[in-house]
């Protein structure tokens, strides 16, 4: 349990960290330009919100948990590795979006057109991961099966 | 102890009589040498001391600074550590698969890919045990898999 928690904190503090660091170059950019239209630029280039920071805080702490959750065998002990990627994408990528409109992170007027393809893009993918792993599985039972036969003669 | 050995091309098989008017710990070391020769390993289940067949071991784990052997049937504690029966076993088709656990090739059922690079083994008893990471490229490398 307590390999999991230092985990837990080490993936939040890399996460918040890299991505305030890439966060405050976008609003140094482009901070002026949108300044008092997102909770991001709400300040222009001057900085980044104290709130803001906080909900984002509060976002990356709950994808990590996610990813606590469905990545780790702590609480989901058997689950397919490919099944568990693909929930873990969905779930985070429905608490950023879910963050994204509440607290009003950035413009998404026009965002829906990308909808679909942000579907089709993570229907592919989950085929795609499914189909290797079902590829390598195979693989390792021909490989046994091969095994037992050459041994057992 | 005095020990004495007769060479005859009239004995038809080699048979080794240990005389001794006590078991001893001595001699029981010198009796489980004698068994790992035919890839036997004397094992205690409670009071009684047996001896198993390496073919009839599913697999061996360490707990606490004891092995455990497990077979389709039970579960018994022999003397020698875990990397003793490694050594022992490895040419009957063992294989180390984490630091505490030994598993019979032979006897595992299915195996799976599993969270970050480990393998995930059932073996013929239905038990589910975890290659770790460390030790699932020596046993894709015994099968034959890249």
């Amino acid at each position: 349990m307590k390999k999991h928690l230092r985990a837990y904190f080490l993936n939040v503090m890399f996460a918040f960290g890299l991505t305030t660091a890439f966060l405050s170059v976008i609003v140094m950019l482009v901070g002026d330009q949108l300044k008092g239209e997102t909770g991001l630029t709400m300040l222009g280039s001057e900085g980044i919100p104290i709130a803001f920071l906080l909900q984002f805080l509060l976002a990356v702490m709950i994808v990590m948990a996610l990813r606590q959750l469905f990545l780790s065998d702590l609480c989901i002990k058997s689950m397919k590795p490919s099944l568990r990627v693909i929930l873990f994408l969905i779930t985070a990528l429905l608490t950023m979006t879910g963050f994204i409109l509440l607290c009003g992170w950035f413009p998404t007027e026009g965002l829906l057109i990308f909808i679909p393809g942000a579907v089709c893009a993570i229907i592919l993918n989950a085929v795609r991961l499914f189909r290797c792993e079902n590829a390598r599985n195979k693989e390792l039972a021909d490989a046994l099966a091969q095994y037992k036969s050459a041994h057992n003669s | 102890m005095k020990i004495s050995m007769q060479i005859d091309g009239a004995f038809q098989e080699t048979e080794i009589l240990i005389r001794s008017p006590k078991l001893t710990p001595e001699l029981e070391q010198v009796l489980a040498a004698l068994h790992l020769l035919e890839r036997k390993i004397t094992v205690t289940n409670g009071e009684e001391t047996t001896v198993l067949d390496a073919a009839e071991i599913v697999y061996a784990e360490s707990v606490d600074r004891r092995t455990f052997v497990y077979t389709a049937s039970s579960c018994v504690e022999t003397r020698l550590r875990l990397y003793e029966l490694e050594e022992l076993l490895e040419p009957c088709g063992f294989l180390r698969i984490s630091k505490s656990c030994l598993v019979q090739i032979r006897r595992i059922r299915s195996l799976k890919a599993d969270l970050d690079r480990r393998l995930r083994l059932t073996l013929e008893t239905g038990e589910q045990i975890i290659v770790s990471r460390q030790y699932a490229d020596a046993l894709k490398l015994k099968l034959g898999v890249k």
